[in-house]
């Protein structure tokens, strides 16, 4: 895949393969994608920030109700002043299982860097499982590094409140995992980027419900 | 009045007695060695089965492909039974002369007086010295070295030896199995309260030693206690192994609390095994603080086996020059209604690297769980290393997994601000680590507590951020 990027912005609505991007100085790259279980289980994304003043940001849906998926996201601080940002989302139901490991690495060399990865899970039937692994290796002190994972079900509360207002249980629950899964997408500052975004998700939470 | 550099030597242990030794085994490992060392200790037919059985699964395991490197521990170096004295005294003044002035050095008997319900002291591989508080014993509490409670509780022993963690486990714990010798061995009967805490102290002093004990705790229903226990080890030029393997079981109700601070001398591997079962309602704590040794690679374990069983872990890594604290810790939720804490707090400097390793499980029948991991870690220079490795792997769609980890630095702004008020900067920085841990200081006990925070201050000295 390419490996030249400037402020540049790279969805992959159905991910089937590895990639590993490099990013350069100054660069800034968004990378968007939604993992697919029926185009491929195991995916290897790498980037590595090996520019000065580089940046990724990483917006990950991982939307199933069947299959197994196995989804690796490394970013790789090499250089001064790198930022690396992950926000990931999981939402399954039917029989999904899915793994998302995470690795924020700072070399010794990527001084004032900021890794920042955090992967929220909803589990949204009894038989879809979760393993998140989200790591973290330091090898010089002037950074800001952290990492966040959570896992959660659909709160009975919550859909018995909406269900008091006359709304189905089936869209009840899909209201409740929709805006689960935009939490970040306001982030994505493109206007029409964030339409498209909205509308493949309410396509994919559609199907899993 | 002793000079100040000296109360410090003592303070960290680093004094060497001279060895001596009533029987010492010839170094290296073999199937004539541990039958040795079980008819040295007068041990039953099973045991030494157990011994042996254990042995062949060391053999046949590799070592772990991930974690510390282990590679340079020499098996065939290392002597794995040194007998220091002829049996456990329950009278301080019975203890040799060279074990118990090692032991008042560090100030051992002085505590128990005022502070502790009951202590062991191991020296090597035997327990020299154990006593339990009068009205404790009355109740039918028993804490004893493991050989003595083989020899006089047999049935207890052998319903609980070896069931939480079976030897065949890990490389580490198949070791500890074949050549096991010492560590403490507890009973609380059913909703007996201990409320000192009973404490046990481990020290190595021979050069190539390894240490084995094993510790066995039996919290009956509706019990409570609180067991301490502290290692050092003198700066040896060769490498100490010590190779621990604890098993706790909380029966329902019961509550234990196990507090371990290790300040083994920088040329210690230490590689613990600790495990315990939760049944329903009980709850487990581990406090586990790693400030010395080499090698570290401990992540204490907890099983809720049942509903309402709660797990704690309060895990504190000081990693220095030349030391890599691998150190966390394993969460099991088997039951339903259960529920789990992990603080992790890490500090490196001078090229220390420290590493949670942490793992919480959810199985699919165990609906309603609730877990929150925390690890912080401080790296106070350019050339220190700090890893954090959690899993979380949740099989049941009714349960709540928060994990969350940050690594930074002590900030300019906070030394300059402690500065601005008279403080010096190599004192600012100890002040900074100790707030940092501060979480954890405060669940121990007072004088454990003083402790660990002049052992952090005596690490920091001369280090400046």
């Amino acid at each position: 895949m390419n490996s030249q990027t400037n402020n540049k912005i790279i969805l992959r609505e159905s991910l089937s393969s590895s990639e590993e991007i490099n990013i350069g100085d100054n660069e800034e790259l968004v990378y968007i994608f939604f993992t697919d279980s029926e185009k491929g289980s195991e995916y290897f994304l790498e980037f590595v920030l090996t520019g000065i003043n580089s940046s990724v940001k990483i917006f990950g849906f991982n939307i199933d109700s069947k299959g197994i998926t196995s989804t690796n996201i490394k970013v790789i601080h090499q250089n001064k002043n790198t930022t690396g940002y992950s926000w990931i989302k999981s939402v399954l139901g039917g029989d999904a299982k899915s793994s998302i490991k995470g690795m924020v690495k700072i070399e010794k060399t990527a001084i004032n860097a900021n890794g920042y990865f955090t992967h929220n899970s909803l589990l949204i039937s009894n038989l879809s499982q979760v393993v998140s692994t989200p790591s973290l290796e330091i090898e010089t002190n002037d950074v800001k590094a952290s990492h966040a994972s959570t896992t959660g079900h659909l709160d009975n509360d919550i859909l018995f409140y909406l269900k008091c207002r006359g709304i189905e249980e089936q869209e009840a629950k899909r209201l409740v995992a929709t805006s689960f899964a935009f939490e970040y997408v306001a982030k994505i500052s493109d206007d029409n980027l964030q339409e498209r975004i909205i509308g493949i998700l309410n396509d994919r939470i559609e199907k899993i419900i | 009045m002793r000079h100040a550099q000296e109360v410090k030597k003592d303070f960290q242990g680093s004094f060497k007695a001279p060895e001596k030794f009533v029987f010492k085994m010839r170094k290296g490992l073999n199937e004539e060695v541990i039958r040795e060392i079980s008819f040295h200790k007068k041990e039953p037919e099973w045991m030494l089965e157990f011994r042996l059985k254990a042995f062949e699964s060391f053999k046949s395991k590799p070592l772990t492909p991930w974690g510390a490197n282990l590679n340079n521990i020499n098996f065939d170096e290392i002597c794995y039974y040194i007998q220091t004295s002829e049996r456990s005294e329950s009278n301080w003044q019975n203890v040799p002369e060279e074990i118990k002035n090692t032991f008042d050095r560090l100030g051992i008997p002085e505590a128990e007086k005022k502070y502790l319900g009951g202590v062991g002291a191991q020296y090597e591989s035997e327990v020299v010295y154990h006593s339990l508080q009068k009205h404790l014993e009355e109740k039918g509490v028993i804490f004893t070295d493991m050989d003595t409670a083989l020899q006089k509780h047999p049935e207890l022993f052998k319903l609980y030896f070896g069931t939480v963690v079976p030897p065949h486990d890990n490389k580490f714990s198949a070791l500890n199995s074949s050549v096991w010798s010492g560590g403490s061995f507890v009973y609380v009967p059913k909703g007996v309260r201990v409320e000192l805490p009973l404490q046990a102290y481990f020290r190595i002093n021979a050069e190539s030693m390894g240490q084995f004990e094993r510790t066995l705790i039996i919290a009956d229903e509706g019990s409570f206690v609180h067991y301490v226990e502290g290692c050092t080890a003198p700066p040896n030029s060769a490498d100490l192994l010590h190779n621990a393997v604890v098993e706790v079981i909380v029966k329902p109700g019961a509550r234990v609390l196990y507090t371990t601070i290790q300040n083994w001398s920088k040329s210690v591997y230490n590689l613990v095994t600790k495990r315990s079962f939760v049944y329903r309602n009980g709850v487990m704590e581990w406090v586990d603080g790693n400030l010395g040794s080499q090698v570290t690679m401990k992540y204490p374990s907890i099983y809720l086996l049942e509903p309402g069983a709660r797990g704690e872990i309060l895990s504190l890594a000081f990693a220095g020059k030349g030391q890599h604290q691998d150190a966390g810790g394993k969460i099991i939720h088997a039951a339903p209604h259960t529920s789990s804490r992990i603080i992790s707090k890490s500090t490196t400097q001078d090229g220390g690297r420290s590493s949670y390793r942490g793992w919480i499980e959810v199985v699919p029948e165990a609906y309603g769980v609730k877990s929150h991991v925390t690890c912080d870690a401080l790296i106070l220079d350019e050339k220190s290393r700090s890893d954090t490795y959690p899993t979380m792997d949740i099989k049941n769609s009714e349960s709540s997994i928060e994990h969350e980890a940050t690594v930074s630095r002590v900030s300019e702004d906070q030394i300059f601000y402690l500065r601005s008020r008279g403080i010096p900067e190599s004192e600012a920085l100890s002040l900074i680590v100790n707030g940092f841990f501060e979480p954890i200081i405060k669940e121990l006990p007072m004088e454990y507590a003083v402790e660990l925070n002049r052992l952090i201050g005596q690490e920091m000295e001369g280090s400046v951020g």
